[in-house]
């Protein structure tokens, strides 16, 4: 636990002295909440004298001030000590988020995005609210009590003695059944998963139970889990049962021992009239500590698991990064590639994803990778960019160790234009300035028309300015490549990496861009891989993979004459674009 | 009437009866539980007398016993013991008496109301899933399944919020209150006026928090929502933003959208820093008028110093309900808007009816089925099967092939009448098949979806389907024609196995054995299959293939063939390309005519070979 705070340390050093006015607040605030009951027993005790009224007003307006000075330190108690804790979580979920994003790509296999997000969300919360009102409440606690402790004991020890038996049971049985509540609760989310996946998979199997008539059947296994949700809310419902009462009824037992106990001692004459209705008062004002120090204890609980799994993010080894091999001299490259006996191996996988791969790549040549599905050309192109590491051997950019290069340069030399076009939730031009930020709207033009996607935006409602996605425009899967491919051409990249880029294009226009590119790859070296013939035939040379290794290397024209794998490929893929375009 | 044409009164008025709408709607769930509702109440009145009762024993116990007052003690002091020790021992056996009677009451009270309320969200779920049951398929491609599941799950918890979060407690609360107010005013009528001048105070301060803080807790939730929205669209992007070198242009964007989540949540403190210490501030006040027109009172002799200690005693308690009626608007508002949407869905009335049995019973033996002139489109007019027409003989074969979007799925779709053709028909059996009840049609196919579409729970059941006419036999029997057998005898407890949700727990091949076993042990009159498009592994194939070869075996069979190999010895293969039927004969005659056919087969020819 205490390891697992240490995370928190230097957030809360920074604001020491935020804590610390908060704090000094409390304790004014506190002073002055403790101070009215005892007014009212100077009150109670005149009025038992039969004071005159101008006495009783002047009680009257000490009792008021006093209840506005302390309203006053209590605003500023929970503004101090909340907003901290709102600062911390802001200042926690940035480094959180800087963390994520530095994160590389085994991490995202290992973590999915709803957990995550939970993470940076939920868990968050719970440690916010473990610093912001679980601290306050925890410290007002503490300081009531000490200052009601004081003038009740001073005034009689022996009721303050009896009194204060039962607080701490209402703390004990806050925080047991509050955990018990907790732990009840998370079974009952658990029953309503089930319940929502048999609901989901009953409405998208809706065929299947259709055809077989089996709409009652279907019922009956809804309503087993249905019943079972039933039963676990239920056993909540016992947990509350025993609690609420019992916490009435300890909270009213103080009470019960005021009235009784201290009743006699009044008619003895130790107390008076003005005593008794001070610890009546005083006990009325104690309820809420007592009670909220069991649910501050849970708070602690579940924020200290909360911030172990913010730790696991927090503390996760960043694998991709700057290292010692870094050449800080290195700001530009030419873009000649090569990798060595280059193996890679995914910690899941059960065989390499690359094995042995060895090639030479010179700066302005343009590759194309042709396999099947899994036999490692997506692997092949994450190693350019540094998106994955080799497990051995080694890859040289313009002659050099690739770690050499440090990353933003080396990653602002590549235009990639991945699988899926990821499109942001934004503006055409905002998605397209993520190639080049300073780009100007003639650089923008330029790009776009040699990927074909110039016209495509002029015909938008608000041309560049268009929002993209829900809410905005729709674009189509070609559109999205294609913009895509701008994106990409507008970091005038010296290495140029296309996976699967233009597979939503239909094949005139991909013709038509592969032209325009043959002349803006002139002096760029271009990775592509491409399900279309046309891409690897526009290729200097042509690497065909299988199992993650090479197995045929050489012009497109050589490699069809070869009559081997490529050839297969390349036959299969002509004929699927004959049927496609067969109109009958 | 349109809403944003009304005047804002008659909107609220119009709200207003919504709301009692609703209500009356949402009692109407309460009646099969009338009698524990009614006790549930009854003890919540109760309860709520009791918790009224403490400061008047307060009361009785200053007057009689602290400090009596002289002359003759007139009621309710007149039934205690004179001696002052003896009368306090019994106050306070009597304040005990009551703690006791508090602690069984509110635990039954608990229990009856929350019991209750479980069982009505119980049967809530009950009968949106049974609704559901009850729709088209066609509804359910309109209707995303993620909003109704939301309907029976998270619509329902907003409506068990109710319960839960205490809105029905504040009721009682307000009970007290109600008591508390019966007990001043019987104590002190000019006192009680004092305390509920302070109430508009109290109120107007709560309405004003209530308006801020909702519009604080609004914004807090979209600006969190912005940062949810922000986070699901950029973690799965990372590896791009890393290639563009865009990781700390990200950040900043989020370190903007977690500025505007502070300056929301901030401006909340601001609300409830304000908020609570003003309640108290009026309760202080209420309490300094006790003081100084009490004491005049007393000084007068028309007060006895004991009911002015039992007004200091409510006086802390008086004001408590009327806050916590404000911090609990919005749950119960965001109830209503959930049975506002889930009635909205069980009033959407069931699209595919429970036809009248018709005379046409299922008939057992061999039959034809025949497409004439069929044009169909989902949408408009775009048309997806363009004046189709073929015949399929008595235990003839026939397969249908085609590029991806050619209408083969469609075919199916139409045949079990998931949708109806814009032109021409369908029969089966020489009849229409509109003229035969729905159930009873389609009980006569034997169907392998795409998707087997399996369910939680044992290989058995996925077979049967709850159909418990079916014989272990029989299962037995059909899992030995299509080799499911060979699996299962693997499995440590054979039919038996759990599958794991949607079948997980078994291989894809596996899991179309399974559909063909449970098509066969249907005892089908006929049998359409339409074969997984997803590319599968060799494994996969060679079982999916041979059990289809097993199924097909003497019954009148439809196949939707993605895979040709499976289909050579079909009777006749019918190529549809772009909505139309373009080719149709045997295998080996659609291959010598090189047509469409012969490139389809090439390509899967090929994708065997690399396999």
């Amino acid at each position: 636990m205490l390891s697992t705070l240490r995370t928190l340390l230097p957030y809360l050093l920074h604001h020491r002295w935020r804590y610390a006015g908060g704090a000094a607040s409390l304790a004014v605030r506190t002073l002055f909440a403790a101070a009215i009951p005892f007014a009212l027993k100077f009150a109670v005790d005149a009025l038992a004298a039969r004071a005159t009224t101008p006495l009783l007003m002047r009680y009257a307006a000490v009792l008021f001030g006093l209840a506005a000075a302390k309203g006053v330190f209590q605003y500023l108690t929970r503004r101090i000590l909340i907003g901290a804790s709102r600062d911390i979580e802001f200042e926690l979920r940035n480094d959180l988020a800087g963390r994520l994003l530095d994160m590389p790509l085994r991490f995202y296999s290992t973590f999915s995005t709803g957990d995550l997000m939970s993470r940076s969300v939920n868990d968050l919360n719970a440690v916010r609210m473990m610093l912001g009102p679980g601290l306050m409440f925890l410290l007002e606690t503490a300081l009531t009590f000490a200052a009601a402790l004081t003038v009740m004991s001073a005034t009689d020890w022996q009721l303050t003695a009896l009194v204060f038996l039962t607080a701490p049971l209402v703390t004990l049985t806050v925080s047991h059944y509050g955990r018990r509540t907790h732990d009840r609760f998370q079974k009952v989310q658990e029953r309503v998963a089930e319940l929502t996946s048999a609901i989901e998979e009953n409405l998208t199997a809706v065929r299947m139970v259709r055809v077989y008539a089996r709409g009652d059947s279907e019922l009956r296994r809804f309503g087993a889990r249905n019943d079972r949700l039933l039963k676990e809310n239920l056993a909540l419902i016992d947990i509350w049962q025993r609690m609420y009462p019992r916490i009435e009824l300890l909270v009213g037992s103080t009470y019960a021992v005021v009235l009784g106990f201290g009743g006699w001692r009044v008619i003895q004459g130790v107390m008076t009239l003005g005593d008794f209705v001070m610890f009546m008062t005083y006990m009325a004002m104690l309820t809420w500590p007592m009670i909220s120090l069991g649910w501050v204890i849970n708070l602690v609980e579940r924020g200290g698991a909360s911030l172990g799994r913010i730790n696991e993010v927090l503390h996760h080894p960043v694998a991709i990064a700057d290292g010692p091999l870094t050449n800080a001299g290195i700001d530009s490259l030419r873009g000649d590639l090569e990798l060595r006996d280059v193996t890679v191996h995914y910690p899941s996988a059960a065989a390499p994803a690359l094995e042995n791969v060895s090639v030479e790549i010179p700066a302005g040549s343009a590759v194309a990778i042709v396999g099947t599905v899994g036999s490692g050309k997506s692997t092949f192109l994450r190693l350019i960019a540094r998106l994955v590491d080799p497990s051995s051997g080694v890859v040289l950019v313009d002659g050099v160790d690739l770690r050499s290069a440090p990353l933003a340069v080396l990653r602002g030399s590549i235009g990639s234009v991945p699988q899926d076009s990821v499109l942001f939730h934004q503006t055409v031009r905002d998605n397209l300035l993520l190639g080049n930020p300073a780009a100007t709207d003639w650089e923008i033009e330029e790009a776009c028309s040699v990927a074909q996607v110039w016209e495509d935006i002029q015909a938008l409602p608000q041309g560049l300015d268009t929002l993209v996605g829900e809410r905005g425009v729709t674009l189509s899967g070609g559109q999205r490549q294609r913009l895509a491919l701008a994106r990409a051409l507008m970091r005038d990249p010296r290495i140029l990496i296309l996976d699967d880029a233009l597979s939503h294009v239909d094949a005139a226009t991909e013709a038509q861009i592969l032209d325009r590119l043959r002349t803006y790859m002139r002096n760029r070296t271009a990775l592509i891989v491409s399900h279309r013939p046309a891409a690897a035939e526009a290729a200097d040379f042509v690497l065909t993979l299988d199992h993650g290794r090479i197995v045929e290397r050489g012009a497109h024209r050589e490699l069809l004459a070869l009559g081997g794998r490529y050839a297969t490929i390349y036959r299969r893929r002509s004929l699927e674009e004959e049927l496609l375009h067969d109109e009958g | 009437m349109r809403a944003e044409q009304m005047k804002p009164e008659e909107q609220k008025a119009e709200a207003t009866q919504l709301d009692r709408d609703l209500g009356r709607r949402l009692l109407g769930y309460l009646e099969p539980y009338r009698g524990w509702a009614i006790a549930s109440v009854v003890l919540l009145v109760v309860h709520s007398l009791l918790g009224a009762v403490g400061p008047v024993l307060t009361k009785m116990a200053v007057d009689h016993s602290l400090r009596p007052t002289s002359g003759t003690a007139s009621f309710p002091e007149s039934l205690l013991p004179a001696d002052r020790i003896d009368s306090l021992v019994a106050i306070t056996g009597v304040y005990i008496a009551v703690l006791i009677a508090i602690y069984f009451l509110r635990g039954w009270q608990i229990q009856l109301m929350n019991r209750t309320g479980q069982r009505v969200m119980h049967d809530l779920r009950r009968e949106i899933f049974a609704h559901l049951q009850r729709m088209s398929v066609s509804f359910f491609d309109r209707n995303q399944v993620g909003r109704l599941v939301t309907r029976a799950t998270s619509d329902v918890d907003a409506l068990s919020e109710l319960f839960t979060s205490g809105v029905v407690a504040v009721a009682g609360d307000l009970l007290t209150l109600l008591f508390i107010f019966a007990a001043m005013l019987w104590l002190s009528p000019m006192l009680t006026l004092a305390m509920a001048a302070v109430g508009p105070l109290v109120y107007f301060a709560a309405m004003l928090f209530r308006r801020r803080a909702r519009r604080d807790y609004r914004e807090v939730r979209s600006a969190i929502g912005r940062i949810n929205a922000f986070l699901q669209e950029r973690l799965p992007a990372v590896q791009l933003l890393q290639l563009f070198n865009q990781e700390r242009q990200s950040l900043a964007e989020l370190t903007d959208l977690n500025e505007q989540h502070r300056q929301a949540n901030v401006s909340a403190i601001h609300a409830y820093a304000m908020f609570f210490p003003t309640v108290e501030l009026l309760a202080t006040l209420a309490v300094c008028l006790l003081l100084v027109l009490g004491g005049w009172l007393v000084e007068n002799g028309s007060l006895t110093l004991g009911i002015l200690v039992a007004f200091l005693q409510y006086g802390s308690r008086v004001f408590r309900p009327i806050q916590d009626l404000s911090e609990k608007m919005n749950i119960f508002q965001s109830a209503m808007a959930a049975a506002e949407r889930i009635f909205a869905l069980l009033d959407t009335p069931p699209d595919e009816p429970e036809e009248a049995a018709g005379d046409a019973a299922p008939v057992k033996t061999a039959q034809r089925v025949e497409f004439r002139n069929v044009w169909f489109a989902y949408q408009d007019e775009n048309w997806v099967l363009q004046d189709v027409s073929f015949t399929v003989e008595p235990n003839e074969m026939v397969a249908v092939v085609g590029h991806t979007g050619a209408g083969k799925t469609t075919l199916l779709n139409l045949l079990l009448r998931f949708y109806e053709p814009q032109r021409g028909q369908i029969l089966v059996g020489e009849r229409d098949i509109r003229e035969w009840p729905r159930q009873q049609l389609r009980g006569q196919f034997g169907v392998v979806l795409q998707d087997p579409a399996l369910i939680s729970g044992t290989i058995d059941e996925n077979i049967r389907l709850g159909d418990e006419s079916i014989e272990h036999k029989r299962v037995v029997e059909a899992g030995m024609t299509t080799k499911l057998d060979e699996v299962v005898r693997r499995l440590p407890d054979g039919y038996e196995s759990k599958v794991g949700e949607r079948g997980a727990q078994l291989s894809a091949g596996q899991r179309q054995l399974v559909g063909f076993t449970r098509a066969l042990a249907h005892n089908p009159t006929f049998l359409l299959l339409d074969e997984a498009t997803s590319a599968v592994d060799p494994e996969t194939e060679r079982h999916i293939r041979r059990g289809l070869q097993n199924v097909v075996k003497g019954h009148t069979a439809i196949v939707i063939a993605h895979r040709l190999s499976t289909i050579r010895s079909a009777n006749r293969i019918l190529v549809m390309h772009k909505g139309r039927i373009r080719e149709s004969g045997k295998h080996r005659e659609l291959l010598d005519a090189g047509g469409l056919y012969a490139k389809l087969y090439e390509l899967q020819f090929e994708e065997q070979e690399q396999s």
